[in-house]
């Protein structure tokens, strides 16, 4: 198969699924059917040329293979005499919410789907790598460093839990709507966290995820302009990709912000970031995630880390932190305060938010602030008790790039 | 008066593997069919009609002791399934069965012919 082929197939699956679950429902069929119309695809394309209207051929035979698989499972049904009611997926309440408001796009309502609240938040990226994303189950195991046979069971449980959960495909009312893409962009901030650092393994970046991820927000957000919160996260995305090349060295060491070669970022996405939070700034529906793009703009527009406004970011950061108290969001405020006014000054802060939140016990935060207090204790002076507190930190990460700077950091202080 | 005229086709046809590659005698048949459909549109006699998807792609709603449930599938299971529907607006029982024989004349499955219950029939 040419790559232009699969390039093809791969931006029509998630398009041809919709067109398939918005009329039949049936997601777990809809699925196994537009996998085996790919699958026709392959063969016969090569062969006989690509059709006129790839789509519309794809949808046809995907149609084709659904009605088979509905037969088949309604002929099973009726051969095991199993009444409707003994079957919970069979279920489903009579409809008597408002209805929801139509729209016509596949796509988005695809995200929606894959992100269900019933489903759990691995589920609900597992199956949007796989159904929106088009990734194979093998490139998505690959991706998060698990087997293939786990990450199938994964997937085809989630087919199964949103079999349970809805029964059907409904677009959801506008009353849920917000929350619905409230999970759908939390979903996409996973992936991307999850190619930006990957918690295993060898190799600090992933770019397939993190390249899947923006493309997947760019396609929520061409859809859903009007959502600040959507933007927000594309340019936060955006800005934190604009650093990849210059976060890790050559030998794969972590580069840390302020010893970053700044000459190596990307200035075109760092110019489409910043404008993109420009733009949705002005409009003052400030969530989190155009926080958190709002400052990964101060970083990025800085010429130098001695010239970043710190104290804007600090301001920022409380602003985050009063929307999502999180032990990261605390600690990175304790970073912040520290660069704007001193160590010493982080240090207080830093002790205080342990007192009342044990930003030292929460398993989120409990590796990095140990980091955090060494750089401050390493700024003050105090070099022993530094080295000490890099040594707990590389204790407690498994991923061995981070281990290896820190360990590197306590080594160089001893 | 409105008619609801519903064509029906052998379940088994419609699985068959050549369901989708129509013979050269049937789209004949098909065009010959839409000619006819485009008169009936000219003296108002057409008021819509449309194909329906396989049987297999229904849902069935219905009521249990459990309360509404929506169920996959068809009501039952028949040799032969309804393919299409039609409407037609006439001006007696006597056009509308003049009209369908000439359809099934064409299009050679059996199609029923139901009124609709205007207001001229609520007496």
């Amino acid at each position: 198969m040419t790559p232009d082929v699969e390039h093809l197939l791969r931006t029509e699956a998630p398009q041809v699924l919709g067109a398939l679950v918005r009329r039949f429902g049936r997601f777990d069929l809809a699925e196994d059917a537009v996998q085996e119309a790919l699958l026709a695809a392959s063969q016969v394309w090569p062969v006989e040329g690509v059709p006129e209207n790839p789509r519309s051929w794809l949808i046809r035979i995907g149609y084709r293979k659904l009605v088979d698989l509905l037969r088949s499972e309604q002929a099973r049904r009726r051969r095991e005499q199993q009444a409707a009611a003994a079957d919970p997926a069979m279920h489903e309440p009579a409809r008597q919410a408002e209805p929801a408001q139509q729209t016509d796009d596949s796509l988005t309502l695809l995200l929606l789907l894959c992100c269900h609240p019933a489903l759990s938040p691995t589920s609900q990226v597992a199956l949007t790598l796989r159904a929106v994303g088009g990734l194979t189950t093998a490139e998505i195991a690959h991706a998060y460093g698990t087997t293939e046979p786990t990450m199938g069971t994964r997937i085809s449980r989630a087919k199964q839990q949103l079999a349970r959960a809805g029964a059907r495909f409904t677009a959801p009312t506008d009353a849920d709507r917000d929350s619905r893409v409230a999970a759908v962009t939390q979903v996409l901030y996973l992936i991307f966290n999850e190619g930006y650092t990957a918690t295993t393994g060898d190799t600090l970046a992933r770019v397939d995820l993190t390249r899947e991820a923006i493309r997947l927000t760019r396609m929520l957000h061409d859809r859903l302009l009007d959502d600040p919160e959507v933007t927000g996260l594309l340019a936060l995305m955006l800005l934190n990709e604009a650093r990849r090349t210059a976060r890790t060295s050559r030998d794969d060491e972590l580069v840390p912000l302020d010893e970053q070669d700044r000459t190596q970022w990307n200035p075109d996405l760092i110019h489409e970031g910043t404008e993109l939070i420009d733009t949705v700034w002005s409009r003052r529906q400030i969530g989190p995630y155009q926080l958190q793009a709002a400052i990964a703009a101060v970083h990025a527009t800085a010429p130098s880390p001695e010239q970043t406004d710190w104290a804007q970011i600090a301001a920022l950061y409380l602003w985050l932190e009063r929307l999502t108290p999180t032990p990261p969001v605390r600690l990175s405020r304790v970073v912040a305060v520290a660069k704007a006014y001193g160590p010493a000054r982080g240090l207080a802060l830093l002790d205080d938010l342990n007192g009342r939140h044990g930003l030292d016990q929460e398993p989120l935060t409990r590796q990095r602030e140990r980091a955090v207090r060494a750089h401050l204790l390493h700024m003050t002076g105090d070099m022993a008790g530094a080295a000490t507190l890099y040594r707990e930190a590389a204790a407690l990460t498994d991923n061995q790039v981070e281990q290896r700077y820190l360990l590197d950091r306590a080594h160089r202080l001893s | 008066m409105k008619y609801l005229l519903l064509s029906y086709t052998p379940a088994a046809a419609w699985d068959a593997a050549t369901a989708d590659t129509p013979s050269e005698e049937a789209l004949a048949a098909f065009a010959a069919y839409q000619k006819f459909e485009q008169e009936l549109a000219a003296t108002g006699e057409f008021v819509t009609s449309e194909g329906l998807g396989h049987p297999a792609v229904s849902t069935t709603v219905r009521k249990s002791p459990d309360g509404v449930v929506a169920t996959d599938g068809p009501f039952a299971e028949l040799k032969e399934v309804l393919a299409s529907f039609a409407v037609i607006d006439v001006a007696s029982h006597e056009r509308a069965v003049e009209i369908v024989t000439r359809i099934v004349d064409v299009l050679g499955e059996p199609i029923e012919i139901r009124p609709i219950m205007g207001e001229d029939f609520t007496a």
